[in-house]
């Protein structure tokens, strides 16, 4: 980015009511700092407690199914731990909030999330919690992995169908965006 | 047996379990990425602890916030002491709840359904 640039590039991010936005490889420590400071403000702006505690628990299922999932990585050397690259927004749009968050991922993968994406949004609340339950009861823990009920918890915390995206990167990716809006009350 | 106590983290919540007592506390956040890792321990502990004790267990969750990870491993925690439960043992299951939060309460819902324990749910 050009230094003149980076004006009109903080006048969008304004424009769009984006109140934190971070690109990069995501580690424990990003989360819990956004996350904790996203929170408070939220909790502050609203003065709910919900509110602010679903904007933070979907940003936190977005980010970590990026952790556990996304297929851009930055290893330097083979010694070291490699790390999870993406995209997260936190926005506000009117009085409502929205999370918005995006990932590279293997085009093999892109039918099996975008089924399970449109499976869900086929659901109402009653049901999306019942999976939801039973996921929670029934399935096996995975060690390294999260639950597999990230999704579902997401489509809990909105009142929205789950908006999704992906665009093709080149042979091999596609880029994810998930965009939540999430109720103020 | 040995005491198994961890300090509060961020992203991980204070664990207290404490044989001698009879106690097995849970207390804060828990949001790891990767939670099965940071129960196994307690898993461990808690059925060790399960299979010696005669006397009347008090388990305290008070979890402001879990993620769908650390639910699970909720789920097992609650799973264990069901079967123990039923083996005859007597075990208390206390949930707290912030008034205002209501993720937490409906966390604490979500697990009392179909769960054979006693179960309660308590406002703080």
């Amino acid at each position: 980015m050009k230094i003149e640039d980076l004006y009109s590039f903080n006048n969008q991010l304004n424009r769009d009511g984006i109140l934190y936005c971070y690109s990069g490889p995501f580690t424990r420590g990003i989360v819990e700092e956004i996350g904790e400071m996203m929170r408070r403000k939220i909790e502050k702006e609203t003065n709910s407690m919900n509110t602010s505690m679903k904007v933070f628990s979907v940003f936190v299922e977005q980010v970590q199914n990026i952790m556990n999932h996304s297929d851009g990585k930055i290893q330097e050397t083979q010694e070291e731990a490699s790390y999870s690259e993406g995209i997260a927004i936190i926005g506000k749009s009117g009085e409502d909030y929205y999370t918005l968050c995006g990932n590279l991922v293997d085009k093999t993968k892109k039918e099996i999330i975008e089924n399970s994406i449109i499976e869900i949004n086929k659901l109402d609340k009653a049901e999306v919690k019942q999976l939801y339950k039973q996921k929670l009861k029934n399935d096996e823990l995975k060690v390294g992995k999260g639950a597999g009920i990230g999704l579902l918890d997401i489509a809990r915390k909105s009142n929205e169908p789950l908006k999704y995206h992906f665009h093709d990167v080149d042979d091999k990716y596609v880029f994810f965006s998930l965009y939540v809006k999430i109720t103020n009350n | 047996m040995e005491n198994l106590i961890y300090k509060a983290t961020k992203s991980t919540p204070d664990i207290n379990l404490n044989a001698a007592d009879n106690l097995i506390e849970i207390t804060g956040q828990s949001y790891p990425e990767d939670s099965t890792t940071f129960y196994q321990p307690i898993f461990s502990w808690i059925k060790e602890y399960l299979s010696q004790t005669t006397a009347k267990v008090n388990v305290k969750f008070k979890l402001v916030y879990l993620n769908t990870s650390s639910s699970k491993c909720v789920m097992t925690i609650l799973d264990l002491l069901e079967d123990a439960h039923a083996e005859g043992k007597e075990i208390v299951v206390n949930w707290h709840y912030d008034s205002e939060n209501d993720a937490a309460l409906e966390s604490g819902e979500d697990f009392r359904e179909d769960l054979d324990l006693n179960f309660n749910l308590v406002e703080d």
